[in-house]
Order: C-alpha cells, then sequence, then structure tokens
C-alpha cells in the first residue's frame, strides 16, 4: 500500500503555501493535480517529438503517430477496452455530447424514452434535455431517495410504462459521492430490453475504482483526463465494438483525418475506427500525458487506489459528524452487509453558514475546497439546499489532510461567533 | 479574509438594515447568483425629485452578498436615481471596506446592486 504522505512528492504543486499555509487540495473531483511524470511527459513531447499525426513521412511524424498509438491503447487499456473501442474527446462533457450526436439524432424518436436521475452531474442531464428537443424523445427519471440512494425497487415498474431506449447515469455522485449499483441496473435493463443502450458517466469513478469496460456491460462509457491525474482537454468515451462496426454509432465530427476517400460531393469514412472518429488533429500531448497519469495509477493498483479512497471517506465521514453544525449529504452509512456505497468524495452544509463563506475561511486556512451546486442544480431544489461544501480526495490526500480540513472548520465557529 | 470578515462586518450580518419588503412600492426587481443559490429581491420607493425615498430587501446569501446588500441599503437612501446607477465595483469595496475582492466573490458582492439597478431600470421602461 502506498503513502499519500510520500505521493506528495511527486505533485510540485502541493508544496505551494496559498495564504500563508501549506495547500491542502480536497478540491479533486472539480480537478486533480498532476504528478511531475505527467508534465514532463508533455513537455518531453514537445521537446522532442511534435508533429502531426499520420500525414507525414518524415521521422517526427512517425514517432509522434507511434506515441499517440501507444498512447491511446494504454488509455484503452487502462479501461480494460479495445483500442479500437476509444473515441478520444475533450472531457466527459464532449463525450457524452458525442453519443447524442453519434447515436441518439440518429436513433430515437417521439414515444421513446431516455433514462437518467436526478443527481446527473449537468453534463449528463442538460444534453438529454437538448436531444429530447431535437428527437421528441421524453426524459425520465429513477428518483433519489433521502440517504442520497437511487430508488431502483422502481426501476422494472418504469420499464414496464416507457419504452426506455437510453440509460444514462452516473457511476459515481460528484455530490453526493454514491456509487450507484450500475451492475444491478445493466443487469435488469438487459433482461427486460436487451436493445436498450447504457451510458455510464465514469468522470467522478475512473480516477479512484478499476473499471473494466467490458465487465460493466455498458455500451458508452465517458470519462475526463484531468479528474484522474492527466492534463486538461483530453477525456474519452468508450463504445462497444459492435456498436462500432455495425455503424450504428456515427461520427459527429467530420473533416480531415476520419475519411477513407473524399469526391466533390460525398465522402466515405475510415473503416479504422480510431481514424473514424478522429476528425482533425488531435491533442497528442495531452494524449501522452493522459497515458503517463493511467500508468503512474497502474503502478500505484487500482485496488489500493480504490482501497485508499474508501479509508479517507470513512475517516472524514467519521470526523465530520462529530461537528454538530455540520449536516452531511450524500450515504453516510452503509446498507445492511454491505460495503459503504460512497466514493471520492464527503459533501455538507454548515448550519447558519452559506457554502461560499465556510469555502473561503477554509482557504485562508490554506484548505481548498469546493462550494456551491456542483453542476447538480436539480439535486440542490429537490433537497432544498441553497449550496454545499465538498471536499473530495485523491490518492494523495491523507488523513492528516482531513484533520487540517476538521480544524479549518473550527475557524468557521469562531469567526461567525457560534 | 481577515478583512472579509471583520467583526463589523458580522455585526452587520447579524443585525442587516433594511431586510424587510416594503409595503405598496414604486418597484421590486430580484437579482440570482446561479453558482451559488444567492437569492435577493429589492424594493423600492421614489421621491417626486427623482431621489430614493425608501429601500427594502429580502433574500438569502452568503455573508458578503448579505452585508453589501445592507450597507447599499443605508448608503442609496436619499441619494438620487442617478447617482445609484452610477454605482460601481469599487464603490462597493470601499463601502464593505475591502480591497480588490477575489475574483469568485464578485458576483456576491455585486448581487444587491444588481438588484437595486434593475429596480431602477424597470420604472424607466
Amino acid at each position: 500500500m502506498f503513502n499519500p504522505e510520500e505521493l506528495k512528492q511527486d505533485f510540485p504543486i502541493l508544496s505551494r503555501q496559498i495564504n500563508g499555509q501549506s495547500l491542502v487540495y480536497l478540491d479533486n473531483a472539480a480537478t486533480s493535480q498532476k504528478p511531475q511524470v505527467v508534465i514532463d511527459a508533455i513537455s518531453h513531447y514537445y521537446q522532442t517529438s511534435n508533429a502531426n499525426v499520420h500525414r507525414g513521412v518524415h521521422a517526427l511524424s512517425d514517432e509522434s503517430t507511434k506515441l499517440w498509438e501507444t498512447s491511446r491503447a494504454t488509455i484503452a487499456t487502462f479501461f480494460g477496452a479495445n483500442p479500437g473501442e476509444l473515441i478520444l474527446t475533450r472531457n466527459t462533457t464532449e463525450a457524452i455530447n458525442g453519443v447524442a450526436y453519434g447515436w441518439a439524432d440518429h436513433h430515437l424518436s417521439a414515444s421513446d424514452v431516455i433514462l437518467t436521475t436526478p443527481m446527473e452531474h449537468h453534463s449528463d442531464l442538460v444534453v438529454w434535455q437538448q436531444v429530447c428537443q431535437r428527437t421528441g424523445a421524453e426524459l425520465r427519471f429513477l428518483e433519489v431517495d433521502e440517504t442520497g440512494r437511487l430508488k431502483i425497487e422502481q426501476l422494472e415498474e418504469i420499464f414496464a410504462h416507457s419504452d426506455i431506449k437510453l440509460i444514462s447515469l452516473g457511476l459515481v455522485s460528484n455530490t453526493l459521492g454514491t456509487r450507484n449499483p450500475v451492475e444491478k441496473i445493466v443487469k435488469i435493463a438487459r433482461k427486460l430490453r436487451p436493445e436498450v443502450k447504457i451510458l455510464l458517466d465514469g468522470a467522478q469513478a475512473a480516477p479512484h475504482l478499476p473499471l473494466d469496460f467490458h465487465e460493466l456491460d455498458c455500451d458508452f462509457f465517458a470519462f475526463s483526463g484531468h479528474k484522474m491525474l492527466g492534463p486538461m482537454g483530453i477525456g474519452g468515451l468508450l463504445v462497444k465494438q459492435d456498436l462500432l462496426e455495425s455503424k450504428a454509432f456515427q461520427p459527429w465530427l467530420f473533416g480531415g483525418g476520419m475519411i477513407a476517400t473524399v469526391e466533390r460531393e460525398k465522402t466515405e469514412f475510415a473503416e479504422d475506427l480510431a481514424d473514424r472518429f478522429t476528425a482533425g488533429t488531435p491533442d497528442v500531448a495531452s494524449t501522452v500525458g493522459l497515458a503517463a497519469a493511467c500508468r503512474y495509477l497502474q503502478q500505484l493498483g487500482m485496488k489500493e487506489v480504490a482501497q485508499h479512497d474508501q479509508e479517507l471517506v470513512q475517516y472524514a465521514l467519521e470526523k465530520l459528524t462529530q461537528i454538530s453544525e455540520v449536516t452531511l449529504i450524500g450515504p453516510v452509512y452503509a446498507l445492511p452487509a454491505q460495503p459503504l456505497d460512497r466514493v471520492g468524495s464527503v459533501a455538507f452544509i454548515y448550519q447558519g453558514v452559506h457554502a461560499h463563506d465556510v469555502a473561503q475561511i477554509l482557504d485562508s486556512q490554506g484548505v481548498a475546497v469546493r462550494s456551491g451546486h456542483h453542476c447538480t442544480m436539480p439535486l440542490h431544489t429537490q433537497f432544498n439546499w441553497q449550496a454545499t461544501v465538498r471536499a473530495s480526495f485523491q490518492v494523495y490526500n491523507s488523513q492528516a489532510d482531513i484533520d487540517k480540513l476538521v480544524a479549518a472548520l473550527a475557524k468557521v465557529k469562531a469567526v461567525f461567533g457560534m | 479574509m481577515s478583512d472579509l470578515y471583520q467583526a463589523v462586518l458580522l455585526d452587520e450580518l447579524k443585525h442587516p438594515q433594511h431586510k424587510q419588503s416594503l409595503p405598496d412600492p414604486d418597484s421590486v426587481a430580484r437579482a440570482v447568483n446561479v453558482s451559488c443559490g444567492d437569492d435577493l429581491t429589492v424594493y423600492l420607493k421614489f421621491s417626486s425629485d427623482q431621489t430614493i425615498l425608501d429601500i427594502g430587501w429580502q433574500g438569502n446569501g452568503c455573508a458578503i452578498a448579505q452585508v453589501t446588500m445592507s450597507l447599499l441599503s443605508a448608503h442609496i437612501q436619499g441619494k438620487r436615481v442617478k447617482d445609484v446607477m452610477a454605482l460601481t465595483q469599487s464603490d462597493l469595496e470601499n463601502l464593505i471596506g475591502i480591497k480588490q475582492i477575489s475574483l469568485g466573490r464578485v458576483k456576491c458582492l455585486m448581487l444587491g446592486l444588481e438588484a437595486v439597478q434593475r429596480a431602477i431600470q424597470k420604472t424607466k421602461k
């Protein structure tokens, strides 16, 4: 098992002082910090290998192409997918939009239903609202209970009354931290309607859990590189091979690189799957950087990463429940005979003090957290939370960081004279 | 930060000025900060000589939004509408005694003024 305090040495930014205090970075669900190996991989690429891929015969272009392809393979393998199943995007949002334009727009029409949940990040909600406007399909919700868990017992009933064509939900909620029972949902969906398509938003799961795209048995899986120690501006969409080969899933960006032959009036798209979905010059440097991040996580071991996260979540919940002004949101206690279904973050309301004021005072103590609605406005509206404070974790966070968070929260009480 | 939550501001937060709705206002406007759910509603009464006769406000928000709203209310009562429309971010920073508020809090600072100016604009239409 790795030592998080030692890992801090790998992340140059973590040695910064903020407001005269050592930085305690607990805003990882928004974006993670980057280890030196990722920063080096990007700058090394530009220093030694930069050239456009595919379209050159010279040595640098060849080198760049090889780097791009091996990096793609590293990223795909990290998720248990074939390299051909990986479409590189800027981030999760762009990946989900890809499913909207590449699949939903071609296959959905009035009377079809898209099923999602009220705990989705706006990136997995607004996109479907737009698809519904374009296609006439209807958006329905698998509801969330008071503990922040999906009412999965209602799923069969919803299936009985709706022509569900697509299910789209997050594997882990960015606000509640809930680790949704997607395996059960996929199983029920496949049994009741084998042709239903399933998209998992993996943005908050990818940094913390060992994942296997084929075992998850979803059709689409979206993720962001920057939340898993990689650079900003690179993420991906995994699409099941048969959907790609049957051409049920189609390119949604058109132009150079994704073609086989182009005539004046029409174009044949490339047969090679990686090419067909890569229109224009790809971000090779960021791809190389993300591959370096995947290797870094693999060296730590994703099982160990997941265990470390569980220890932090449990410790944070234990400490925060002892503060009487703090009301936690999302799962706090495990369901009977099950491990706690919470991953990556703890969010809370501090009684009597606005979340922004809490975050500001924590910042004065060097503790970086996020405050606001975390891009889940419907969830906040449903439970009548004006704004919440969220502390979220990464491999370099330790129990000492959570102790500093708790100590900084005492300052909130002191300042507001409660 | 010590600036931001100095005792006087917190005192203002606990005893906000003009925090009530006005009966029979000449104009009402609301401003919302979508990023944090802050929500202020301003009630104005005008005199015939284009000054603010009375102001009231209600709503929720962080300390910065509420304290600024409170101090702004006291500040603009009796002021000419034209001068209130000309108020800027730096005027509000002076009002609450904060130099160069952080980028993430500018919207909190400006929310009350936004509602006030919106209420004034409404009457001009």
